[in-house]
């Protein structure tokens, strides 16, 4: 072996005791790099499963249809790993609730890897030609049908006027169907699906046998590839080998109808050459890099100040190497190969903790969650715990990476001291003792040797005044952080006067049944329906309020609320219809009257005429202002952005500063307007783009909390004979309150955890400095020992020191915390400084700085019990130290 | 013919009110195969002299040469392989390092050069320090005696041109003192090598071929005693 590695074996073996701290630091480092490391990879691993979940595990296909003919040219391509198929919809005549079907056929590989199968409510999917799966509203609203059963169809298609109608065309006048064959399938299972009550066809997929289908049925075919990599590339030359019309996309990966499974590939790192820089280095990527090297750089503060302790105690043997001829490079490579050989089982050790830990902490989290019921919004709350062979490798070099990086600067350092230096070591840093002009009395003394000591140590614990401050500092950003976000959520957020929001997703107009049966439902003390639409008024300048021009008015800046045009602002506008009993009583409630809004020819509306004097204050210190002028009686509108769409004008009937809807949010900037529902729903009628969910609506209730659940399970019941589940959803105060409850506790846990970390670098760090610098100076003391310092004394001198050590971390790192929270203040511009420090959780920070203290304190007190202990002769002999 | 001369050698420390000059425009030179010693009162700079010419210490001003060779401006490492190839220094308190064998210490600036060592060379150094039944013990389990002989071995194994000896046998009894004056002289007669030793014996002085005197950090006397 060489005589390097050898020594520096041999050295470590002998040294074991003082290895300890050198093995915590590693130990502690590796556990938060694998935790970083580990959470990050869940969630992307999450992400992957998402996606696979939502799209399937394709990774392209192609926006044209294939033949029979050319599925085996598919099969044997080289490039080609999978390839699934699934049909066009086809029509089929049912004659039931609804009169058709639309039906597609998928074969094995697809109903094995594509989102199909997650839908599966009931029974299992077809494995047979005559077999079918039927969505699940097909058996609710026929329920003569069951699983088991057998349905005849009649397979055509459906045209009007010549004209042939696709599968899921709306029903029109005087459409026909024509039958080109009768199939009878078993109903083998129930899939969910969102299908409107206005569509006339039940969706339904059969069974893919490839070898008895029709030559002249059309497939899309999806392709998993060997090399996925190169499918920018390959698939393109797939397409157009398989005949596809070329096209004339920009870029030469979407050509020839290829398509891609755009998420799931990007999650791999796969990105089209098209790809602009903010997506090739997305915020994803930028965030992981950023985290992993943000608990490198805590790993290197942790490990860089032991080792530069460790490095210390052998500089005498580091330089007699030197003197008998080590070159710099030799000592580096035995500082380092001592790295490695200390790193080994600590490294081990971390990863497994830090596996355990996530694992814990997964489970906690998933746990707290499952026991409160509530569909908690993301990832971190419904990640699973998951490792890899990859995932432990990069861990592992990772962490030796980050010890090689820490020990580079000892390692330098003590290849490039002077040999004599080294050997004569006494470990004090006079270039940086000061010189004080000062008479030593005898009642000042202890006190004097005290700071003479501190000031001749001056550098061997900078590191540990560097590590711990930068501990607390970091602490502090993340409380920060934490701080924001419960000011948020009690400054910031809208207190609900309605406890319950029922919303129904509907493309036309809702049944007024249904709503009349849910808000006479008892227990429902106050209630209010309506719908909005969003859309655009152009503003001429002196349309601003005086109190708005007084605060600057309409600003001619770039802005996120408004729009800039040649002789005006384009504002968003939102129209509000209430339902009639509610803008009656508001409108006589401010001394108007209702009748003058339902004129449709002349539409009038109420201005709720109120803007955010500071939009940058919190909603709980926001003061409202005046928004538009009182002379303001007509606004232009528009359906659309840019002066398009419908476009029409609205009176202004009144100004009021009082919401019609108690807990209403207003957005800044966004002038809201109220009008009856069915003036609404007339002005809609003429609406070019009326998009998809146009005529949905809000129902707030008001109901007290211990009546929640059975109104929400009349409104269930009301519901499910009007509306498929998906096209409601209802919300209350209740799901709020345990989702602000979990994510409390979570919250909580992480601070935990990330606390519990810091406070072990700083406590590692201050036990093993303070400990190795008071071994250093057995002799020292031995010697004051021997010219007759008596035990108190020294006791009282160590205390002293103990003191600074306690108070100097905070002496910089309390005004450094105080700059970050005024920084986060200043850059979020809703939140003062007193805002933030006033929701500043300081029990953490009073727990974390005590337990410093502690350690510091327990240091020197070990340390003082080994001192008292020391025979004076036997240590001012000993050659060791 | 010169293997060692010195230009105006100085080494100060500190700055200011605390600044210490350890050597004065040191100026001379050493013959080869010549047995000097170095003799002063504590602070007349012998130790930092010596630790210069070895090439563990660097001057503040002023040039070295050995054997022909300036060492004062050698840049890091090959100032390290001078240290390993042409000096063997001495310590008052023998310095080897205590996690390797006696045979290592020894072997130590071969095996840094990753040279394997003439073993016929090595046991005869060996059999001269009488360290035959030490070799595989390690420096704590040594007396001070044999422990400077290992240190000794050290310094001869690579046969340099020159063996700088800084107080060797003050922390040795008088019968170790004079076995290691011995082994000196053995060394300077057989191998031809140079020595420079530092020692407050006035009575091993003597035995040497030239005294030098220094004091507050100059040479104050320069006396060639034998030929």
């Amino acid at each position: 072996m060489n005589i390097l590695t050898e020594y520096t074996l041999n050295y470590v073996k002998r040294n074991k005791k003082n290895t300890i701290s050198i093995l915590v630091a590693i130990t502690v480092g590796t556990i938060l790099l694998s935790t970083v490391v580990l959470m990050s990879y869940m969630l992307w691993d999450y992400e992957l499963e998402k996606i696979i979940l939502r799209n399937g595990n394709y990774h392209g296909y192609f926006n044209a249809y294939i033949n029979k003919s050319q599925i085996p040219y598919l099969r044997e391509n080289q490039k080609v790993d999978q390839l699934y198929l699934m049909t066009e919809f086809i029509s089929g005549k049912i004659n039931l609730e609804r009169p058709y079907v639309s039906i597609s056929y998928m074969d094995k590989n697809y109903l094995d890897n594509m989102p199909t199968k997650n839908t599966l409510m009931e029974g299992r999917l077809p494995e047979k030609a005559d077999e079918i799966v039927v969505m699940g509203n097909f058996i609710k609203e026929n329920p003569e049908y069951k699983i088991g059963d057998k349905v005849k169809i009649e397979l055509g298609y459906r045209h009007n006027n010549g004209v042939q109608l696709g599968p899921f065309d709306l029903l029109q006048e005087g459409e026909s169907f024509t039958k080109e064959k009768e199939k009878e399938y078993t109903i083998v299972g129930t899939i969910s699906g969102k299908i409107r009550s206005y569509e006339p066809s039940y969706t339904f997929f059969g069974f893919l046998d490839v070898d008895l289908i029709e030559d002249d049925i059309r497939l899309t075919p999806f392709l998993r590839m060997k090399n996925p990599r190169t499918i920018y590339k390959d698939l393109p030359e797939i397409g157009k080998a398989l005949g596809f019309d070329c096209g004339e996309e920009v870029h030469s990966e979407y050509l020839y109808k290829a398509v891609y499974n755009t998420s799931y590939l990007k999650l791999q790192g796969i990105l089209p050459p098209s790809a602009e820089l903010n997506e090739i280095i997305s915020m994803d990527i930028v965030a992981f890099i950023i985290f992993v090297l943000f608990a490198m750089l805590l790993f290197v503060i942790i490990v860089y100040n032991v080792f530069t302790v460790w490095s210390n105690n052998r500089l005498k043997q580091l330089g007699i190497l030197k003197s008998v001829g080590a070159t710099p490079k030799q000592i580096r490579k035995t500082v380092r190969l001592e790295a490695i050989f200390l790193s080994i089982v600590p490294i081990v050790s971390g990863i497994i903790i830090g596996h355990l830990f996530c694992y814990f902490l997964t489970d906690k989290i998933t746990s707290v969650v499952k026991n409160s019921n509530v569909d908690i919004d993301g990832n971190i709350y419904k990640m699973v715990f998951k490792t890899s062979p990859v995932i432990i490798g990069l861990i592992i070099v990772l962490a030796f990476i980050t010890i090689l990086l820490s020990v580079s600067s000892p390692a330098r350092r003590l290849s490039k001291i002077v040999p004599i230096e080294a050997i004569k070591q006494s470990g004090l840093d006079y270039k940086h003792f000061k010189r004080k002009k000062e008479s030593y009395s005898s009642r000042n003394i202890v006190s004097t040797l005290a700071r003479d000591s501190l000031n001749g140590n001056r550098k061997g614990f900078r590191t540990t005044i560097i590590s711990i401050s930068t501990s607390f500092i970091i602490m502090a950003i993340f409380l920060t952080a934490v701080s924001i976000n419960r000011a948020n959520r009690a400054l910031n957020t809208i207190e609900n006067y309605y406890t319950m929001n029922v919303t129904l997703y509907t493309a036309e107009l809702a049944n007024e049944n249904m709503i009349k049966e849910i808000i006479s439902i008892p227990k429902i003390k106050e209630s209010i329906v309506y719908k909005s639409t969003y859309i655009y008024s152009k503003i001429k300048p002196e349309y601003a309020s005086d109190e708005f021009d007084n605060i600057g008015g309409f600003n001619d800046n770039a802005n996120d609320y408004y729009k800039k045009l040649d002789d005006g602002y384009e504002l968003n506008v939102v129209l509000m219809g209430l339902d009639s009993n509610s803008f009656d009583n508001f409108v006589k409630s401010q001394g108007g009257n209702p009748s003058d809004y339902y004129d449709e020819n002349n539409p009038k509306a109420v201005l709720l005429n109120l803007v955010k004097e500071d939009i940058n204050q919190p909603l709980a210190r926001a003061n409202f202002i005046p928004f538009l002028d009182d002379g303001v009686d007509s606004l232009s509108l528009n359906e659309l952005a840019n002066g398009e769409g419908y476009s029409f004008n609205i009176d202004i009937g009144m100004k009021t500063s009082k919401k019609p809807i108690k807990d209403l949010y207003l957005m800044n900037y966004n002038i809201y307007l109220f009008v009856p529902k069915e003036i609404l729903n007339s002005l809609m009628e003429d609406f070019d783009l009326p998009g998809d969910y146009a005529h949905s609506e809000r129902i707030r209730l008001l109901v007290d909390e211990e009546d929640i659940e059975e109104v929400k399970k009349k409104i269930n019941e009301i519901n499910k004979y009007y509306l498929p589940e998906e096209d409601y959803y209802i919300w209350d105060i209740l799901d709020d309150i345990a989702q602000e409850e979990i994510q409390n506790r979570t919250m909580y846990l992480i601070t935990f955890s990330i606390v519990f970390f810091l406070g072990i670098i700083g406590v590692s760090n201050a036990y093993s400095s303070i400990n190795n610098n008071l071994r250093n100076r057995r002799r020292e003391f031995a010697m004051l020992k021997s010219i007759g310092i008596s035990k108190s004394a020294l006791k009282k001198m160590l205390n002293l020191e103990g003191i600074y050590y306690c108070t100097y971390p905070f002496i910089f790192s309390i005004p450094l915390s105080l700059i970050v929270i005024v920084i986060f203040a200043k850059l979020g511009t809703v939140f003062s400084t007193k805002d933030i420090l006033l929701f500043l959780d300081f029990r953490v920070i009073a727990i974390y700085t005590a337990v410093i203290i502690i350690s510091i304190y327990l240091a020197y007190y070990f340390g003082i019990k080994k001192v008292d202990k020391d025979e004076i002769a036997n240590v001012l002999k000993d050659e060791g130290i | 013919m010169e293997i060692l001369r010195t230009e105006s050698l100085t080494k100060s420390y500190g700055e200011g009110e605390s600044k210490v000059i350890a050597l004065r425009d040191v100026t001379f030179s050493v013959e080869k195969g010549q047995f000097v010693s170095i003799v002063g009162a504590s602070g007349s700079g012998k130790s930092t002299l010596l630790h210069i010419l070895g090439g563990v210490d660097r001057p503040t001003s002023g040039k070295v040469f050995v054997e022909d060779r300036e060492i004062s401006t050698l840049k890091e490492n090959e100032l390290a392989l001078f240290r390993r190839r042409n000096v063997g220094l001495i310590y008052q308190f023998y310095n080897l390092i205590p996690t390797i064998n006696v045979k290592k210490n020894i072997l130590l600036p071969l095996l840094l050069d990753g040279r394997t060592p003439d073993m016929e060379h090595f046991n005869e150094i060996v059999s001269m320090l009488g360290l035959e039944n030490r070799l595989m013990h390690y420096p704590g389990q040594l007396s001070g005696g044999q422990q400077q002989r290992a240190a000794i071995g050290r310094a001869l194994i690579y046969r340099p041109a020159i063996i700088l000896a800084d107080e060797p046998t003050g922390n040795l009894d008088r019968k170790n003192s004079n076995d290691i004056l011995e082994l000196l002289k053995v060394s300077n007669r057989k191998y031809k090598q140079t020595i420079l030793l530092i020692t407050h014996d006035e009575k091993m002085a003597l035995e040497t071929d030239r005294i030098i005197t220094m004091e507050d950090g100059r040479i104050i006397s320069d006396e060639v005693i034998r030929q």
